[in-house]
């Protein structure tokens, strides 16, 4: 595992933050993190990379304890609020961080990156004169300019317009055919779903969905048959089956455990003679499932 | 580290205060030097007359470029880690494969080296404006290079102070307490020298002395520039400042300056280990 956490727990005088966070992220995966506004996605993140000390649990990341010096040559990391040294040019700002991870030799990684992210042309100016989207696409530079086992994407596309967000996707997806790990902090959730095989949603601090993101989505689906008459002990057999069955009218609304059994479903069907006009996957995308999730737990908090 | 201290001393160029304590010291070296040069003329020619004068013209001179360095100190420390830690730029530093006590002796070194060259430029400006505009004192070179040393040692220490500041206060509250601490030493300084006059003449000052000591003790760079002094301005066992209110005195025991070097060293662990220790 490249991260492990362990009931992970930081908060802020025993308020906020995130709490017993269990996670495992594989080598190689695009994990999406997903959560509202003070969530606690970003304290999360922090923690991970040692920018905050947990106040409870553990985890290791690349293997190492959290804060490892060998572990943090392996990590690129692109805060959510970061701001580069103004007085720097983009160029200074990248050979700056490329000392501080001691690359010998930076010059043409970093003119590799720079044309990556679309700065050429650019690094010669002043940070202070860069749009805020100049600057994230600087900030995403230097979170790649080690070539990153393991890289921290707090909302990277925040600042950045249509063009920008599909270029940094098409950067995360050349990650991933890398072998590279990539924790992507986001709200966006059409964002996620498009790069992401594994997602968490966090919400009041706490995990309240974890796992592969079609699993997930299939999770949350149903099967709907427009059928005539039910045939007699239709309902019971397909309840063998099923996760859940509702009858109403002429539709059977179906829950199943796995993809598989869709078509055990149809065969009960039709061959207990029920008429079946219509057979569909009623699917919920990310946002739907996001949002249920989260007000389902406010809900639940409000003792509904 | 290295890079550290490389990129603050490119950073420290970078800012106007920089510049605007470069003006203030030529206005200041301008003024004083006209100061002086109209002050000798008028003095007697008689050496053992004029030689205390010399002296006292010296350490004002000295005492309030002292009060320069320390300014320059202030502004350019006490937001050396918090303000970087304020705008976000310390969050994309401090995941680098760097330790954070390495960023804060870093932030020291870089400055240090900075307020170093520029207390030397001020410390040898003023004994040549002196020199070339009529001071009859004779220094030698152990003086001149001792009392060059101590007069850069002052605003390291006060360095390591805004350096613990800025690992676990915000700029503002940095600054206060920096300027304050130098301000307690300053009249912990003259309150001292009261008392020691007044034990000149037979009556017992012990508080005031004491109270000078405590001072010494919060922050101890009042007692360097006296010990300053005191290399500066002895010769064959006479010292000519002794009943000056700025920097005269009784000569601080070898104790304190054991103490300065151990205040300086630990203000500069504690920094390093609030920073440590600090969220970011």
């Amino acid at each position: 595992m490249v991260i492990e956490t362990f009931n992970l727990t930081k908060q802020y005088d025993g308020k906020g933050g995130c709490v017993d966070i269990n996670l495992s992220v594989k080598e190689g995966e695009v994990f999406g993190f997903l959560g509202p506004n003070g969530a606690g996605k970003s304290t999360l993140v922090k923690t991970l990379v040692g920018l905050l000390r947990p106040t409870g649990g553990s985890a290791r990341v690349l293997g190492r304890p959290l804060g490892d010096i060998r572990a943090m040559g392996k990590i690129g990391y692109l805060p959510e609020n970061f701001r580069y040294h103004d007085w720097m040019t983009g160029l200074e700002v990248m050979r700056f961080h490329a000392e501080l991870y001691k690359i010998p030799r930076p010059a043409e990684r970093i003119s590799e990156l720079l044309e990556l992210v679309g700065l050429s042309g650019h690094e010669k100016k002043k940070v202070a004169g860069y749009s805020k989207g100049m600057q994230q696409r600087l900030g995403l530079a230097v979170a790649l300019l080690a070539d990153p086992e393991l890289v921290f994407l707090d909302e990277p596309t925040s600042a950045l317009d249509p063009v920008g967000r599909i270029e940094v996707r098409e950067i995360i997806r050349d990650l991933k055919k890398k072998g590279k790990t990539v924790f992507l902090n986001s709200h966006l959730l059409s964002e996620v779903e498009m790069v992401c095989d594994r997602v968490a949603i966090i919400n009041r601090g706490r995990i309240i969905a974890c796992g592969d993101l079609k699993d997930l989505l299939f999770e949350n689906s149903a099967l709907t048959a427009k059928i005539g008459s039910p045939a007699e002990g239709l309902i019971e057999e397909l309840k063998k089956i099923a996760v859940e069955v509702k009858l109403r009218e002429d539709s059977l609304t179906i829950k199943v455990a796995k993809r598989d059994d869709i078509p055990l479903i149809a065969k009960v069907i039709v061959q207990s003679e029920t008429p079946l006009y219509e057979l569909k996957m009623e699917g919920v995308s990310l946002e739907e499932l996001f949002v249920n999730l989260v007000r389902g737990g406010e809900a639940l908090d409000n003792g509904d | 580290m290295i890079t550290v201290i490389k990129y603050t001393f490119k950073e420290m160029f970078h800012k106007k205060a920089l510049f605007f304590v470069l003006l203030l010291t030529l206005a200041y070296l301008t003024l004083y030097g006209f100061g002086i040069k109209e002050a000798y003329e008028a003095l007697p020619r008689v050496n053992t007359l004029a030689l205390p004068i010399f002296s006292e013209f010296i350490t004002v001179g000295l005492y309030f470029a002292s009060l320069i360095v320390a300014f320059l100190v202030v502004i350019s420390s006490a937001g050396a880690l918090s303000a970087d830690v304020e705008s976000g730029v310390m969050q994309a530093v401090l995941v680098k494969p760097i330790k954070r006590y390495e960023v804060v002796l870093g932030k020291f070194f870089g400055i240090g080296l900075i307020v170093s060259l520029y207390s030397l430029f001020l410390f040898f400006g003023i004994i040549f404006l002196n020199k070339a505009l009529g001071a009859r004192v004779v220094f030698s070179f152990s003086q001149v290079f001792n009392g060059a040393l101590l007069f850069l040692w002052m605003p390291l220490i006060l360095l390591s102070v805004c350096l613990w500041g800025s690992a676990r206060m915000s700029t503002l509250g940095t600054g206060i307490m920096a300027v304050m601490l130098y301000g307690f030493a300053l009249i912990g300084g003259w309150v001292e020298q009261i008392g020691y006059l007044i034990s000149l003449g037979g009556r017992s000052a012990t508080g005031l002395i004491n109270a000078g000591i405590i001072a010494s003790l919060l922050m101890p760079t009042d007692a360097i520039y006296r010990k300053m002094n005191s290399v500066l301005f002895s010769s064959n066992g006479i010292y000519f400042l002794r009943n000056n209110l700025l920097g005269g005195g009784a000569e601080p025991s070898l104790y304190m300056l054991l103490y300065a070097a151990g205040y300086m060293v630990f203000m500069l662990y504690m920094a390093a280990r609030s920073f440590t220790l600090r969220d970011m």
